[in-house]
């Protein structure tokens, strides 16, 4: 099954909406202007998403994971490769980088910009969705890029992977985060997506 | 009315009093509507009167339009929320036991409540010690690493200090071989190489000749033509000395004064007399006028050869001991001559 480049149109447009708004909320938590991003979204399948991964060439990338379940099931995440991940941390918490606790900062800091990301985009969709969906707490992750996906193969049937760019303008700082959705079916979606237009 | 309602809740959120973290949850008003018995210890604040208040009371973080604006996704959509102790240091001010706040983490949990409405369940874990075990591990490194750098400079120094000093050493063991006034080697040099011949010759059983020779009548011409031209003739005498005594394994030095001394290894009497005399008449043919002398009109010099094959029963001292004796021989017999007096093998003085 595959979205018509309008589908993804709708999907870029609300997966922007909540974007915006934690892009607001880092605004506000950082005092300087945070510009947050999606001009790409891209729908794949496992095998593609390898391909894909495959230009971020590391094997430690920073993953926080929010679950979710209901009429649409699946895994959002937001992944840093590593330098995004380090700028932020060291923006945001005002600590040097590569200075010794940055690891242990770098979980909680980057769980908790994960969730506040998430949070705008999966807010944006289910406020689209009539039925309820139940998510869990987000859970921070190192992995190389194979490690990324869940192994519940039922998770992984679609992917969207959403580029977002993020720029700090006074700390010269930008950097590309990816929105990673696995879902159990697409159906749920594009009929909430038909439903809008 | 209210009373029942809060009672109902109370029966609720019971559970929650038996977790081992503080928690309290709110409605979607920012009412409190518990407030567990893990919190209330730690806060030292009663349940009693924080149920019904607003939370920002106890918050006050959230009397922050950015941070409601946080905790709307909870009663809208379900979402959950993490505060790290990060980027917030605390949701609740309390005061840890070093004038300090505590350091605080705080998860929020949607809570499904009647009416597909949410209650928003905050769960405060205190991780005062271990940002401070952090921060105190941070000092400890960086501690650590000025120390490292420290060392090292230190280290740096000493490998600097200790290759001066080997080579001065070197240059010193080579300047404390050479005799500063002429140049050639000097007695401490002859000493170990004396030592190093003899027991060669004595593990090869092949002859050692050693050749000592004494300036004639020096004391006279020092006196004479002054101590400048004293030296000048220590250092011609050198010069010649050079000049005959080539092959590479011989050895001479001065041996102190105006004496000097020529080790022959694998070398016979015979020849030892032959150098002995070449090295006189080579000498005298220099033609440094010593009007002094009733020797020669030129600077000339005595000679004592004494060769032997060392055995176990002789002591290096030995053939020193018997050249010498052929130089006062030679002195005695009127000087500027060469004389002979062999050790034979076997007998020790």
């Amino acid at each position: 099954m595959k979205l018509s480049p309008d589908h993804v149109d709708t999907l870029t447009e609300i997966i922007n909406i909540g974007v915006g708004q934690a892009g607001n909320i880092l605004n506000e938590m950082l005092g300087s202007h945070v510009t947050l991003q999606v001009p790409i979204v891209h729908v794949l399948d496992r095998d593609e998403l390898a391909g894909y991964l495959a230009k971020f060439n590391s094997d430690k990338l920073v993953s926080v994971q929010m679950p979710f379940s209901g009429s649409v099931s699946g895994i959002a995440s937001l992944v840093f490769p590593p330098d995004s991940a380090s700028n932020l941390v060291s923006l945001l918490s005002g600590e040097r980088i590569g200075s010794l606790d940055m690891d242990a900062l770098r979980a909680e800091t980057l769980n908790e910009v994960g969730n506040i990301v998430l949070n705008g985009v999966m807010g944006s969709i289910s406020n689209m969705v009539e039925t309820h969906i139940t998510y869990s707490i987000p859970k921070y992750s190192e992995t190389s890029a194979s490690g990324l996906l869940s192994r519940r193969q039922d998770f992984s049937l679609t992917i969207i992977i959403a580029e977002a760019l993020f720029s700090v303008e006074e700390h010269d700082i930008s950097g590309d985060i990816l929105l990673l959705f696995e879902m159990n079916s697409l159906d749920t979606l594009l009929s909430i997506i038909d439903d809008m237009e | 009315m209210e009373t029942m309602a809060q009672n109902l809740l109370e029966k609720e959120f019971r559970l929650l009093d038996l977790l081992p973290i503080a928690a309290f949850v709110i409605d979607c008003d920012h009412n409190i509507v518990h407030w567990n018995r893990r919190l209330e210890e730690w806060s030292q604040i009663p349940r009693s009167s924080t149920i019904g208040k607003k939370f920002s009371l106890y918050a006050p973080m959230f009397k922050n339009k950015q941070y409601v604006k946080r905790i709307e996704g909870v009663f809208r959509n379900g979402l959950p929320i993490v505060f790290s102790s990060q980027l917030n240091k605390h949701i609740i001010p309390i005061i840890h036991k070093d004038d300090e706040y505590c350091v605080q983490h705080t998860i929020v949990t949607p809570m499904p409540g009647p009416d597909s409405t949410y209650f928003a369940l905050f769960t405060v874990q205190d991780v005062t010690d271990l940002s401070h075990r952090i921060r105190g591990y941070k000092e400890m490194r960086d501690r650590a690493l000025r120390e490292v750098e420290e060392r090292k400079r230190v280290e740096d120094k000493l490998m600097q200090a200790v290759k001066t000093a080997e080579k001065m050493a070197e240059k010193m063991k080579i300047i404390s071989s050479i005799d500063g006034l002429t140049g050639i080697s000097n007695r401490r040099f002859f000493d170990e190489t004396y030592e190093r011949e003899w027991n060669r010759a004595k593990r090869e059983k092949q002859p050692i000749s050693l050749i000592l020779l004494d300036i004639d009548f020096f004391k006279l011409y020092n006196d004479n033509y002054g101590h400048l031209a004293g030296d000048e003739c220590l250092r011609q005498v050198a010069l010649t000395i050079t000049g005959f005594v080539k092959r590479p394994t011989d050895f001479f030095a001065r041996f102190g004064g105006e004496e000097f001394v020529i080790i022959l290894p694998n070398t016979k009497s015979k020849g030892a007399v032959k150098l002995a005399k070449s090295l006189r008449l080579g000498l005298e043919n220099r033609e440094i006028i010593h009007a002094y002398s009733s020797a020669s009109d030129f600077v000339t010099a005595s000679f004592g050869v004494s060769t032997t094959v060392p055995d176990n029963g002789m002591d290096p001292e030995h053939l020193i001991k018997f050249a010498d004796e052929a130089l006062y021989n030679a002195k005695k017999d009127g000087r500027n001559r060469v004389i002979v007096k062999n050790l034979p093998p076997g007998q020790a003085s």
